[in-house]
């Protein structure tokens, strides 16, 4: 192998990683400064294959060489990346909640005697809409990016003009929110007297011209979870005036939030399992959806509500007293 | 075990570090000796006689970034038929440029050096009140 050949193929293989616009440009200059390079070491004689290569190695791996004339390059940039996080956490919920819906339904209406027969299929089937819908979006990304190219890098007037006064206030974590805790007792206050003195109330009104009539709604099997309900309704009454009486969370009624959750969740499961709640069979299953949807949501609301008060600080105060005697 | 992956060696945060300083400097040395047209090697040598040596695959592409921005314009020139040369030269905006970047360059210097001299003399300061 001759020391042109060496050149030649370093020139080739750095010309692959170039944009085809500047390639040949860039290629020929290249080579006029690698043969000025070889002649000022060989010193007016004739330069060696060993020489060649050293040189070579010296400036570097062809790969870098063309990653060093072009500027970053992105799939999706820096630019376009929140907006595309964003889009992508949006469209995987609402594929899971589409998902989902179908699955309680199946449940509810006894598909768990053949689950094995379909849960496969139906996972299978998710996972693979969650992928390509994630392989969609990411293409029609790059598109973006690429058309974009650099016409968004200056910086635009709303980066110039951002106003810090703007920025939210920070949410003290154990702040109470009084009037959301207020219109709670209220509501579970009226829930009590509704469903244990007026519970004919809740029914289908029929207008004639002689009276008004109503026709209840609720089962017997319903009403007979109204005893739990209330005990339940009282606690949460309960709970919400402690609060409201602290005026702040602390580790104890969170404790009691967490507990009251685990509580709600077991009285929802109940109702979802057992009897009919209400005499007309679409409202029904309306109803028992919502519970569904209810009980996951729960389930996810108290793991996220124990992790939240089991968690270890951030911060242990051993650190806090170090760094406050030194600066004692 | 989270601060225990794959940390860089001594030596290598050194390299990269020394030349993540050197690379914004290096611009402001490119500029300044193209004030004379001047060919990628020639550069390179003239860089490398002044003491500022750079790896090539790290120059050459700069050049090409300069010219794109605009501070440089250059030339094929056929001197010798086998090998003709890409000379590069200071444009008229790149000049502006340069002389900005000079005087930011010393004021650079001085609040550098300044920083720099500070953990001692706080020492001092602290030995003189405590």
């Amino acid at each position: 192998m001759e020391t042109n050949e060496l050149i030649e193929r370093y020139i080739a293989k750095v010309g692959e990683n170039l944009p085809r616009k500047n390639r040949e440009d860039i290629t020929l200059e290249l080579k006029s400064l690698l043969y000025d390079d070889l002649e000022e070491r060989a010193g007016g004689e004739a330069p060696t294959k060993e020489m060649t290569a050293d040189m070579l190695h010296d400036f570097g791996k062809p790969e870098t060489i063309a990653a060093n004339y072009q500027s970053e390059r992105y799939l999706i940039g820096p630019q376009l990346f929140p907006v595309y996080r964003v889009v992508i956490t949006v469209v995987l919920i609402v594929i899971a909640v589409v998902f989902t819906i179908p699955l309680i339904i199946t449940l509810l209406s006894g598909g768990f005697s053949n689950i094995a027969s379909w849960l496969p299929s139906t996972l299978f089937g998710f996972g693979q809409t969650l992928l390509l819908n994630f392989a969609w979006l990411t293409i029609a990304f790059a598109i973006i990016e690429k058309v974009k190219g650099d016409s968004w890098a200056e910086e635009t007037d709303e980066d110039e003009d951002w106003d810090p006064y703007a920025l939210a206030p920070v949410e003290n974590p154990n702040r109470i929110k009084r009037s959301g805790l207020i219109v709670g007792i209220v509501l579970s206050a009226c829930a009590i007297i509704i469903f244990n003195f007026f519970p004919h109330w809740l029914g289908m009104v029929i207008i004639s011209n002689e009276a008004n009539v109503i026709i209840p709604i609720l089962t017997p099997e319903f009403l007979s979870y109204v005893p739990m309900l209330t005990v339940y309704w009282i606690l949460e009454i309960l709970f919400k005036l402690v609060l409201l009486r602290q005026g702040e969370w602390r580790p104890t009624t969170r404790w009691m939030e967490f507990g009251l959750g685990l509580i709600s969740l077991y009285i929802n499961y109940q109702i979802l399992t057992g009897g009919p709640i209400t005499t007309m069979s679409w409202l029904n299953l309306i109803i028992q959806f919502g519970l569904g949807i209810g009980l996951i949501v729960g389930v996810f609301e108290s793991i996220h509500r124990l992790y939240k008060i089991i968690r270890p600080p951030i911060i242990v105060s051993e650190s806090d007293n170090s760094v406050r005697s030194k600066l004692a | 075990m989270r601060g225990m992956a794959n940390k860089p060696s001594k030596e290598s945060l050194i390299d990269n570090m020394s030349m993540e300083l050197r690379r914004g400097a290096l611009t402001l040395a490119v500029l300044s000796c193209l004030q004379e047209p001047q060919y990628g090697y020639s550069l390179k040598q003239s860089l490398d006689e002044q003491g500022l040596g750079i790896n090539e695959g790290t120059l050459y592409p700069l050049l090409r970034r300069l010219e794109k921005q605009g501070l440089l314009e250059s030339k094929w020139e056929v001197i010798d038929e086998k090998r003709p040369r890409r000379y590069y030269q200071l444009s008229a905006t790149g000049a502006t440029i340069l002389a900005n970047l000079k005087n930011e360059w010393d004021l650079l210097v001085a609040t550098m050096n300044s920083v720099l001299s500070g953990p001692e003399k706080s020492e001092e300061k602290w030995k003189q009140t405590s």
